[in-house]
């Protein structure tokens, strides 16, 4: 067990010991990625003005039609090149995200959404599955709360004087290696020598 | 290539027939698997005190609880061990191995005496025989009428006889007298 | 050698069918003499199934094209050692892979399976004879990778090129061995109910091979994300493609069923909800075979057209529906008497956990087979892609973080408030000086902080826990710090191992964190000389170089990375160009370093010497790979058997028939 001096100290210690690694490995490498600046290249193919990240955000909301489950982010082949030259186009003409996905889902068809929109018919796609883990985790939560027995009917132990048990709990403590006389006391009296 | 495949196909075949074409029935002992199962929920208890006093050292578990709760669980060990040994009652067939025994003991005047299978620590009574618990050869298995005096006497100790201590009241000589 | 291969297929076929009818009917009719031989049988099979094996490898060796499978997968260009690949790089050979695992793990299973299992061992090994006897009736009447072309070709097709890389020779095994071993709990499990043992003999075996299979599944999860992050050319490692999913689900089944066999172990509890666990993740598993194998979902993973979707979901309806109507059929004697003590307890925790699990396997599966579904009910195919798992799972993700933090540090039975308040002052406090530490340096996402702050929390718990854990030791021993801490693992097996295990998935849970919030991607196209610049990188491209390997074209572009205006390193990413596929496999070039991957691409090689690159700056996910060994370590840690503390008394030759009057023995007299 621990003392309360150590104790207290302890969580503190440990709290500040993490926190510094933190710090130290942000301070140690300043440079590190941990915040997506506006210092962005503007290479790239198409020219005009639009936000790369948005682009690659719709990118990977695009399926590729031609290839097997991969979005055009993902897909090397020609025709994913193309709509991602198409999505910068429609960018710098001014399009927003939506009117993109919008433009790609008249020309191909609803199949190349990563994703359906959250609307219409395509809305149980989204709730069905919510609604179904809502409910499965409460009926879960409700099981376990009936099984749960009233505290007052506290099992009592009741072969706590059986007389024939003393040298099945010595077997169980020798079993325990319970050596150590700390642990011991917590257990219970010392057994007495039963009069074979 | 065929001939290998063929002669593979006989070894299977013959390997698989075999149990059939013996004489004496397989010599799997008939393990108790209530008694094993009883004997994998006890040492489950035995992990579940050993956690709870780690996690009583650790500090996550206050002084009050962890002594109800230890206490809880050494009275429910125990008390599996005492069915688990009230279930051992012996099957006939083995009345009659012990009277079979019981009747070369008393021809060879071993009293007193044990063998102990070295093997599963069963106490054994023939000579020259194979061990009927486990079937280990008796060949390998030592005299240990030392160990066996020193469980009669209480002192106890070493896990093969552990077996033995729970026969401590029924030596040889007891069992004849009864 | 294909005639062996093919005869040895059919002598295992044999075996494993009698091996099946023969356990259950010699045991239900009490003859021991048929479970031995038809043990025997079943043991047979693993040498058939060798031979078998051996036979189609050096059937590869030789480049035997009059066999159809080895001329589909291999050529005379292919390197000997990627017979290994070949073997398993369509679905006959994989088939004969699942085969021949399965039959090896079967006969392990049935010769170390536990004392408590032996009386009902006959019904196991049935169950495990029946799967067998499935997977080696598909490969001998529908799928024989030992079918002789009726000319011979003069070279083969050639291995497909994605498959020729080094995470290769790992990520498909494992997971195939993984998903086969979830049979094996199974067997267990319904052996034992078969046979009428409705408590817990089946536990102790169930949980070791349930671990067994989860650890396999995890390593091919995670050595198959390897393989898409080096060999995918995009950079990324994970895309909740229809087959990743299948592999996911039946490891999500896996981790709540492990975590919830601890508590039937502990407290008696959950009986029924494991053995619901089980069969769930046996089916998913067997799903996912079903997708890999019979392959009706578009995916990256489809190498093989094939014919066998409808027996696989066959095989799939009676693997979900027998196990459950076994169940059903001993639901009455299944209820256990022992009742939750407090819903602040690692017991509620653990069935939580399990609820969470679940949500999103349901969340992939849904997320899977709703292509089909909007097919059926709404008349047009919708896609149900990454954007919906990240916005679906994502948020459960965390929960379940949140609770591998809270979970372990809740005592069976019964916690007090004021004991977890006190475990959770110090996981609290990191959490909270992260997120402000973040804060302050500039990172607002929400997502993003609560990732790392979970993080945090989880692993100083775990620490605290071991710190106070040894310090506890140390102090009642008598010994240093880390002598203690070696104790303690020691002693307590099962427990630390999964604490190990915990700070896998803490690392990889940074890794998803790092590259899903922080990730940099620019797609420049260079000619020689140029450079760009990503972040504080300096990318300058030098020239590519070209060579012929027989069955492909090697490309290989140099660049040279300045950092901060020095110069740091060269990298060497190449392309592999397949005339024969007309299909290119990439070899990124990847600077890793704990703190981020600097991850270099090539595209396409222009003709006047320019080269289009994805150039990435991935933050962290050096950490995901490491987690990989961690996790094994702690898998095995917590694996290693623990002896017997009471030996076990063998039924006594002297003792009286009847009630025994034996209560005054054993103690000192």
């Amino acid at each position: 067990m621990l003392n309360a001096r150590r104790s207290s100290i302890f969580p503190v210690a440990l709290a500040t010991a993490f926190a510094a690694v933190t710090l130290l490995a942000l301070v140690a490498f300043p440079s590190t990625g941990f915040a997506q600046d506006g210092s962005l290249p503007s290479s790239g193919p198409p020219t005009g003005s639009y936000n790369e990240d948005e682009a690659q955000g719709i990118d990977r909301m695009l399926m590729c039609p031609v290839c097997p489950a991969e979005s055009i982010d993902q897909a090397q082949v020609e025709l994913a090149r193309q709509m991602q030259q198409k999505v910068r186009e429609l960018l710098a003409e001014g399009y927003t995200r939506q009117e993109v996905l919008d433009y790609f889902e008249e020309r191909y068809g609803p199949k190349v959404l990563a994703a359906p929109p959250k609307t219409g018919a395509h809305i149980w796609a989204w709730v069905l599955p919510i609604g179904s883990v809502l409910l499965g985790t409460g009926a879960g939560l409700v099981i376990l709360r009936s099984m749960k027995r009233p505290s007052a009917a506290r099992q009592t132990v009741q072969e706590q004087g059986d007389e024939d048990l003393q040298p099945y709990l010595e077997e169980v403590d020798r079993g325990l290696a319970f050596d150590d006389p700390a642990t011991a006391a917590g257990s219970s009296p010392p057994p007495e020598e039963p009069n074979g | 290539m065929l001939v290998v495949a063929g002669m593979l196909a006989l070894l299977c075949a013959i390997a698989v027939l075999h149990p059939f074409l013996r004489r004496d029935p397989p010599g799997d002992a008939e393990t108790d698997s209530d008694n094993a199962a009883g004997y994998a929920e006890l040492e489950s208890m035995l992990d579940s005190i050993q956690t709870l006093q780690l996690e009583h050292q650790i500090g996550n578990i206050p002084e009050d609880t962890f002594r109800e709760h230890l206490q809880t669980y050494r009275l429910e060990a125990a008390s599996l061990l005492r069915r688990i040994d009230e279930s051992r009652v012996p099957d006939p067939e083995q009345d009659l191995e012990r009277q079979v025994l019981l009747a070369r003991l008393a021809s060879n005047g071993v009293n007193g005496t044990w063998l102990v299978c070295a093997g599963c620590g069963e106490q054994l009574m023939g000579h020259g025989e194979a061990c009927p618990v486990c079937g280990q050869s008796q060949s390998t298995t030592a005299r240990r009428t030392e160990g066996a005096r020193r469980v009669e006497e209480g002192e106890g100790g070493e896990d093969p006889l552990a077996g033995l201590r729970r026969e401590a009241g029924t030596t040889p000589l007891d069992d004849s007298e009864e | 050698m294909a005639d062996l291969g093919a005869m040895c297929v059919w002598i295992a076929l044999a075996l494993a069918s009698y091996g099946a009818v023969g356990s259950v009917l010699g045991k239900m009719r009490g003859s021991s003499e048929l479970v031995v031989s038809a043990q025997r049988a079943s043991h047979l099979t693993v040498l058939a199934l060798t031979v078998a094996t051996l036979s189609l490898v050096t059937l590869f060796i030789n480049r035997d094209f009059e066999v159809a499978y080895v001329a589909a997968h291999s050529d005379i260009a292919m390197e000997d050692y990627f017979t290994w690949v070949a073997f398993y790089a369509g679905n006959e050979g994989s088939l004969l892979y699942i085969a021949f695992v399965l039959s090896i793990m079967a006969a392990v299973a049935v010769w170390r399976a536990p004392a408590a299992t032996q009386e009902t061992l006959p019904y196991t090994n049935g169950v495990l004879m029946v799967v067998l006897t499935f997977f080696l009736a598909v490969i001998g009447f529908m799928a024989n990778p030992f079918d002789k072309l009726p000319f011979i070709p003069l070279d083969g097709e050639g291995i497909n090129p994605l498959l020729t890389h080094f995470g290769m020779f790992f990520h498909p095994p494992a997971l195939m061995a993984g998903l086969i071993a979830a049979s094996i709990p199974l067997a267990f499990v319904l052996g034992s109910l078969v046979g009428g043992k409705t408590s817990d003999q089946w536990l102790d075996a169930a949980r070791v091979w349930g671990i067994i299979s989860w650890a396999l599944l995890a390593c091919g999860l995670l050595l198959g994300s390897w393989w898409a992050y080096t060999i995918l050319g995009w950079g990324g490692y994970w895309f909740w493609d229809p087959v990743e999913n299948a592999a996911l689900m039946p490891w999500l089944g896996l981790t709540a069923f492990i975590h919830s066999v601890m508590v039937q172990k502990r407290r008696g509890m959950f009986r029924m909800w494991n053995i619901v666990l089980i069969n769930v993740a046996f089916g998913l598993a067997l799903y996912g075979m079903f997708m890999n194998r019979g392959g009706s979902v578009p995916s990256v993973h489809s190498f093989g057209e094939s014919t066998l979707g409808w027996i696989f979901l066959l095989f799939l309806a009676v693997g979900v529906i027998v196990p459950f109507a076994v169940f059903f059929w001993r639901y009455n004697k299944l209820k256990s008497d022992r009742d939750l003590d407090s819903m602040l307890s690692r017991e509620a925790a653990f069935l939580i956990n399990n609820l969470l699990l679940l949500a999103i396997a349901f969340v992939t599966l849904w997320g899977t087979v709703y292509p089909l579904l909007s097919q059926l009910f709404i008349g047009e195919e919708i896609t149900l892609a990454r954007p919906f798992y990240d916005q679906m799972n994502g948020p459960i993700f965390l929960a379940l973080i949140f609770l591998m933090g809270v979970g372990p540090l809740l005592p069976w039975r019964q916690a007090t408030w004021a004991a977890v308040r006190r475990s959770l002052l110090v996981p609290s406090i990191a959490a909270v000086a992260v997120i402000v530490v973040l804060m302050t340096v500039g990172i607002w996402k929400p997502y993003a902080l609560a990732g790392f702050a979970l993080a945090a929390m989880v692993t100083t718990g775990v620490l605290q826990d071991w710190a106070r854990g040894a310090g506890s030791t140390a102090k009642a021993r008598g010994e240093n710090y880390a002598a203690a801490f070696v104790h303690l693992v020691w002693g307590n097996r099962p427990r630390y191992g999964g604490y190990i295990v915990h700070l896998a998935v803490v690392m990889v849970a940074l890794g998803v964190v790092g590259t899903s919030f922080f990730n940099i991607q620019r797609d420049v196209a260079l000619a020689p000389g140029e450079s760009v610049t990503v972040r504080d990188y300096e990318v300058r491209y030098l020239g590519t170089t070209e060579e012929f390997k027989g069955n492909r074209t090697e490309y290989l572009s140099r660049f040279e990375v300045h950092k901060n205006g020095e110069f740091a390193y060269l990298m060497e990413p190449g392309r592999h160009f397949y005339p024969s596929f007309n299909m290119a496999s990439t070899r990124a070039a990847i600077h890793s370093t704990p703190v981020e991957d600097l991850y270099l691409v090539t595209s396409e090689n222009m003709a006047d010497g320019s080269v289009g690159v994805r150039i990435l700056v991935n933050p962290l996910i050096w950490w995901m790979w490491v987690a990989g060994p961690v996790m094994v370590a702690g898998t095995l840690i917590a694996l290693w058997p623990q002896p017997a503390r009471i030996p076990v008394r063998a039924p006594s030759l002297l003792t009286v028939p009847g009630p025994r009057p034996q209560t005054t023995g054993p103690g000192p007299a």
